[in-house]
């Protein structure tokens, strides 16, 4: 664990994995998602 | 019970306007503190707790969008927490178990596909992811605030382990719609779940910090 720990982090460079991400318009997009996908889940 | 919503911002104003503060949840909430201009997450979060004492506090990143319908699965899901384990600590939205297993739902925008499934309860993980999580007040834990960086994915993890028991509660199916939260990017998650739940810096922290609670790998999440 310690091995597989460290080595992951010197490859990435030391850097976080977040990547803070958008969507032009996220109502538009949740809308979307509720219509083709959450919908069926229910 | 009355819930309060902080998030630490740190040069992501933009995303937070386009995003977080476009959810209709945020209606519902009491309080919505911005907190700007701190050194560190932990910081931001620990003076969100001083402001609000008495509130289930959720905290979120900036890029999250939480639904109209969320406030009311949130609803649910503390009256589940208060009803079953009224000693519960912190809850959130996506969570691994011990072996390294998801539990929880969203979608994740960074990967442009969803995280896990939906839950019919609020079940036991060892750490959480903290794009969405929830701290209940009476526990009187704090964030720890050696833990630098606007966003180091670490802090719930060190609340959990802190805890050693910890609930993942998403938000449950209703009958006719499903809700739940888009937003973050999570990690490829090659080690295990300290890596998905706070990133490879925190990871290694956490491993020296916590080296007992911390002694097994998990399987790989995707």
């Amino acid at each position: 664990m310690v091995k597989n720990t460290l080595r992951g982090f010197l490859q990435g460079g030391g850097r976080s994995h977040r990547v803070v991400t958008r969507v032009a318009d996220p109502a538009a997009f949740y809308e979307q998602l509720q219509r083709d996908v959450l919908s069926v889940m229910s | 019970m009355d819930w309060s919503l902080a998030v630490s911002i740190g040069n992501d104003e933009e995303v937070l306007k386009s995003t977080l503060l476009r959810s209709p949840a945020l209606q519902k909430a009491r309080q919505v503190l911005c907190q700007r201009n701190f050194a560190s997450v932990a910081l931001a979060y620990n003076a969100a707790i001083r402001e609000c004492p008495k509130d289930v506090l959720v905290f979120t990143h900036p890029d999250v969008y939480l639904p109209a319908g969320w406030p009311a699965s949130l609803e649910r899901s503390l009256d589940w927490l208060n009803r079953n384990d009224p000693q519960w600590g912190v809850a959130g939205l996506v969570g691994c178990t011990k072996d390294g297993a998801i539990r929880g739902f969203a979608f994740s925008t960074g990967q442009g596909a969803f995280i896990g499934r939906p839950l019919a309860a609020p079940c036991e993980v060892r750490t959480l992811d903290e794009f969405v999580f929830m701290l209940r007040p009476e526990t009187g834990l704090n964030f720890d605030e050696a833990i630098p960086g606007p966003q180091c994915q670490l802090c719930t993890t060190d609340l959990c382990c802190k805890l050693r028991r910890q609930i993942c509660a998403p938000m449950p199916c209703r009958a006719s719609r499903c809700t739940t939260a888009i937003g973050g990017t999570f990690c490829r998650c090659a080690f295990g779940d300290l890596i998905f739940t706070c990133g490879k810096n925190g990871a290694v922290r956490c491993l020296f910090k916590y080296p007992t609670l911390i002694s097994r790998p998990a399987a790989c999440l995707w």
